[in-house]
């Protein structure tokens, strides 16, 4: 009898330690509660949809709740900052667009250089010229002549926002000059264009793809090397149709994480990011403003970010808005 | 009221003093847009108004003799609310076994508060907020103990099942 | 929009499903308005998170329905404790809080509620009436309306809580005009009194601010007090009589009218229009001193503006996708993750949709009405709390509202900093209200002017030469010459030539 027992009991033991064995090596990183997605703007804005449009699709495969939280202020550094002051474990992350976060550090808002980061970008959203659909600029070409003079006024979402860094490169590349009006938030940017207390706006396509469809709006050309076709208003001509070696300008709008969090935590935020990306609610929010749905992170993201970082930073420390030169941050000249 | 105006009104002063300096060390002329889109200037503006609401303050406390007559005839013919509600309120001296002074009343408050916020985000939630609200209600009461503890930590537990539980709101 | 369509909107509204939703919404609404420290525009995003799987409509009737009880329920703490429940009932507190330790707390909690759905129900038919003509009004407000009617909000500093002395008032409002300040400045991105610090350069926020000038100072006020006072709790009528209502329909109509426009600009919210409201009507009033004792007009004034702001507000909203007050932003968030797409686009592609809106809009405010009414004699047992046991519980919910919203622990420090201030200002009778009214229209004065300055090339002229503009600073200054001697001298002027 006992030495049954005894053979029943390695038998058992020996099956436990092989399942066990299994399932660590299948052992996936679930979050034990729910996760903090700090995003550093206000309800409504580009970054805040596009967050919780991906999350919401990230917490079935992650199989845990998470929960978004406005932290808006300093152009999202606030709410940056936050995510990197609370511990670097996989429950904290950020919803904001690579724009902003390479511009923190050369405008002395944050220590924290676009390097820290791991991305996952959902969402890209070129920059669009429009115009007021009554504008006596009906085309680029009438734009440009305009602006020679210097006295045409564009309104943006603040120094140093996307809108603004878009009409700097405009400046740059067609060489003109304009009075720069910011605002405090791209709705606002628009609004006062639809309005016509300013004569142009540049801000991102999801946030003027809604007065383009009402035709307040008209846009004259997309920051890109191929037209932008927007349901309900048809193909935006590119920019580089009149100014052949215009840069894509735009924004990739997703999730930021700390870098250093614990790797098999990376991995599988990184599997339910892909799930999100391919659902159809995330593809039909792209189409519906206007943008284009990507799946982009890791390597390729942090690339993308090295080129975003050299241009937008050095226009702005040429154009005087930024006090230290980029290259003390190991950024070099596009 | 006169010396306390008078006190105000040096603080009023010191207080647009610091902003006024401060905002006149700005850059005034570093931009594009010239003068009228300063940094400085909206803020040098207001603390020049204040700093001459802080002189006229002071002025008054010391001159102006009119100014408080009136003061003391308006209080006089119409009483406040305060007064009304010491004839209509009866006055609980039962259920509170402290006698304080007003000032360390206002002291105890205080601190019981800041203490209660140094504490948050150090030790869990649910426990600071239970000691805050048993600390405060011993505190002021001086008996009842065993009934302060019950609700300290049947109302702490309320709060803060109901965020984090119900409504998945991050508390400190 | 016709009457037949919000009839037909209403009547389809009337499904069990969307009576539960809309009931228990209000009623969500109602209690998160009362909790002092707790504002509406966290109540609606709260509800927001919770309901992101819910249909779309039901969201919509969900969310208005919380937005419109909350609104209402700050008056029952305004009332009952002196605490603003939420921004926009400060200027309840002044009536309606001396009515209450008169031992009318539950008439005045009656007229609030009636006031309240009065006030309401004027916003429901402006939106559906005349959304799309205040769209366009709304749009006619550029930089340089908004710095006026900034200015017109701050000269009304000098009048407020402060009629003994103005110069009081004056100095708590320039104090927060400096206050909002800091942080960085609009144009330029630079850092203004933030001494290095990531923490302020996004400036402070307003319900810390807001939470600790009223509440957190309310409460060491309370707790000063040697005595504990109980208020005459007895509650024999909350109905009010018709003709103590009806007496007041000019500030009613007034008020409501003051609420819809204001709601409707875009940025200024239910706060102000609840003050503009109550200064309009002292003004206008025959018994001015009455106001801050116990004045059924006073509290009837903000009540009826601060829920017909709510109407205004989405206005906005629905015509422009640009929000009228800060509830409003969360509501048309939710709108466009639901695949609502309000806008200029919206009476094309969804024509219906401002009458559903407009007949939600009833169904909440005869919900709150109803449970209103009904929750009066228990909520007034509230009172009956001992102090030692309510305060500290405030002040828990006072520093959960001010973390809450933002997510920093600096926000809770800075509320109980603002308590501090707050009870030394009212010490010394500096009123507190002109520090909140100037804190939030200081960055819309500051922005405004130096970016309109900007467009005009530094001219002033645009200033003086737009009609809105100078609309308001007639008012203005009518304003002003109203605390000088002058109207005095000249009333007495015609008195004596009468005489004569």
């Amino acid at each position: 009898m006992k030495k049954h027992v005894f053979r029943i009991g390695m038998a058992l033991m020996l099956c436990m330690m092989v399942m066990s064995m299994g399932v660590m090596a299948q052992a996936k990183w679930q979050p034990r509660r729910p996760i903090n997605l700090i995003v550093p703007w206000g309800p409504g804005g580009a970054s805040d949809l596009t967050a919780r449009i991906v999350a919401a699709e990230m917490e079935k495969p992650l199989g845990q709740r998470i929960i978004i939280t406005n932290t808006p202020g300093g152009s999202g550094a606030i709410g940056t900052k936050e995510m990197f002051d609370l511990p670097h474990d996989g429950y904290t992350w950020s919803g904001n667009a690579n724009g902003s976060i390479v511009t923190y550090q050369v405008l002395e808002f944050l220590d924290i250089s676009h390097r820290d980061y791991a991305n996952f970008f959902a969402m890209f959203t070129p920059n669009v010229i429009c115009v007021p659909a009554n504008s006596p600029y009906q085309d680029l070409p009438a734009l440009i002549q305009a602006m020679k003079t210097g006295r045409v006024t564009v309104s943006s979402a603040g120094t140093g926002s996307g809108g603004h860094q878009a009409a700097e490169f405009f400046k740059k590349y067609a060489g003109v000059d304009y009075v720069h009006v910011p605002y405090q938030g791209g709705v606002y940017a628009v609004t006062a264009t639809v309005s016509g207390e300013v004569d142009c706006v540049m801000q991102l396509s999801m946030e003027v793809v809604e007065m383009l469809r009402a035709k307040q709006l008209k846009a004259l050309a997309v920051m890109d090397n191929k037209p932008l076709e927007v349901e309900g208003v048809g193909a935006i001509p590119p920019i580089t149709n009149w100014i052949a070696d215009f840069p894509s300008v735009g924004s990739y709008f997703g999730l930021f994480l700390p870098k250093d969090i614990p790797a098999d935590a990376l991995a599988a935020i990184t599997a339910a990011f892909e799930v999100a990306c391919n659902s159809d609610t995330v593809k039909n929010f792209a189409t519906e403003k206007g943008s284009v749905a990507v799946c982009i992170y890791g390597e390729e993201a942090e690339a993308i970010n090295e080129q975003a970082a050299s241009l937008i930073c050095w226009m702005l420390y040429d154009g005087g808005f930024a006090n230290i030169e980029p290259s003390q941050f190991g950024i070099p000249r596009p | 009221m006169r010396r306390a105006d008078t006190i105000s009104g040096i603080l009023v002063m010191a207080v647009a003093a610091f902003f006024g300096i401060m905002a006149l060390r700005m850059p005034w002329r570093a931009s594009q847009w010239g003068i009228t889109a300063a940094p400085g200037l909206v803020p040098l503006v207001l603390a020049t108004a204040l700093l001459l609401c802080g002189l006229v303050l002071v002025t008054r406390a010391k001159t102006g003799d009119a100014h408080y007559k009136r003061m003391e005839a308006l209080n006089q013919q119409a009483p406040t609310c305060d007064d009304e509600a010491g004839d209509a309120a009866e006055p609980e001296s039962t259920s509170e076994g402290r006698v304080l002074t007003e000032t360390q009343r206002v002291l105890l408050t205080v601190g019981l508060a800041v203490a209660y916020i140094l504490l948050l985000g150090r030790i869990h939630y649910a426990v600071a907020t239970a000691l805050y609200i048993f600390a405060s209600i011993a505190v002021f009461q001086g008996k009842g103990y065993g009934k302060a503890a019950i609700v300290a930590v049947v109302s702490s537990a309320v709060v803060w099942f109901v965020f984090t539980k119900v409504f998945f709101v991050f508390l400190p | 929009m016709s009457l037949s369509v919000f009839f037909s909107e209403f009547f389809r509204l009337l499904t069990p499903t969307t009576l539960f939703n809309s009931l228990w919404a209000t009623a969500f609404g109602i209690i998160v308005g009362m909790l002092p420290g707790l504002q509406a525009t966290m109540g609606v995003a709260l509800i927001t998170g919770l309901t992101f799987r819910f249909p779309a409509e039901q969201v919509v009737v969900i969310l208005i329905s919380v937005y419109v009880g909350a609104i209402y329920g700050g008056s029952r703490s305004a009332i009952l404790l002196n605490i603003p429940g939420t921004a926009a009932n400060a200027a309840t507190c002044l009536d309606g809080n001396p009515l209450a330790r008169k031992g009318q707390a539950g008439y005045a909690i009656g007229l609030a509620t009636t006031a309240s759905a009065v006030g309401t129900f004027i916003g429901l038919l402006t939106l559906g009436i005349v959304s799309p003509l205040l769209g366009k009004i709304a749009l006619s407000f550029k930089s340089w309306e908004f710095f006026t009617l900034a200015i017109f909000g701050i000269v009304i500093c000098g009048n407020l809580t402060a009629p003994k002395d103005p110069l009081k008032g004056w100095v708590a409002g320039l104090f927060g005009l400096l206050l909002s300040q800091i942080g960085r400045d609009p144009i330029h991105a630079y850092p203004r009194f933030t001494f290095g610090t990531v923490a302020l350069s996004g400036g402070l926020s307003l319900i810390p601010v807001l939470v600790g000038t009223y509440g957190v100072s309310e409460i060491i006020g309370v707790m000063k007090m040697p005595k504990a006072y109980t208020v005459r709790t007895k509650v024999d009528r909350v109905l009010p009589r018709m003709a103590d209502f009806v007496r007041y329909w000019k500030t009613i109509i007034r008020s409501g009218i003051i609420g819809v426009i204001v709601g409707a600009i875009p940025g200024v919210g239910e706060d102000t229009a609840a003050w503009i409201s109550y200064d309009v009507a002292k003004r206008s009033s025959k018994n001015p001193d009455e106001f801050g004792r116990g004045s059924y007009d006073g509290l009837i004034a903000a009540e009826t503006g601060n829920n017909a702001c709510i109407g205004g507000a989405i206005i906005p909203v629905l015509t422009l996708a640009v929000p009228g007050s800060a509830p409003a932003a969360v509501l048309l968030a939710a709108m466009w993750l639901h695949g609502i797409r309000p806008g200029p686009l919206l009476p094309i592609e969804q024509p219906m949709f401002i009458g559903t809106v407009t007949a939600i809009f009833m169904l909440a405010t005869i919900f709150m009405a109803i449970l209103g009414l009904s929750w009066v004699r228990p909520l007034v047992k509230v009172l009956q709390v001992p102090r030692t046991i309510l305060m500290p519980i405030v002040l828990v919910l006072c520093t959960v509202g001010a973390y809450a919203i933002n997510g920093r622990l600096f926000d809770i420090y800075l509320t109980v900093l603002f308590g501090v201030i707050g009870f030394f200002m009212r010490s010394n009778d500096f009123p507190a209200a002109p520090l909140v009214l100037g804190f939030i229209l200081g960055p819309m004065a500051d922005d405004n002017l130096r970016r309109a300055l900007v467009i005009s090339g530094g001219s002033l002229a645009p200033f003086f030469a737009r009609p809105i503009c100078q609309v308001l600073w007639a008012l203005t200054l009518l304003v002003i010459i109203s605390r000088t001697p002058l109207p005095r001298m000249i009333r007495n002027m015609f008195k004596r030539r009468a005489e004569a």
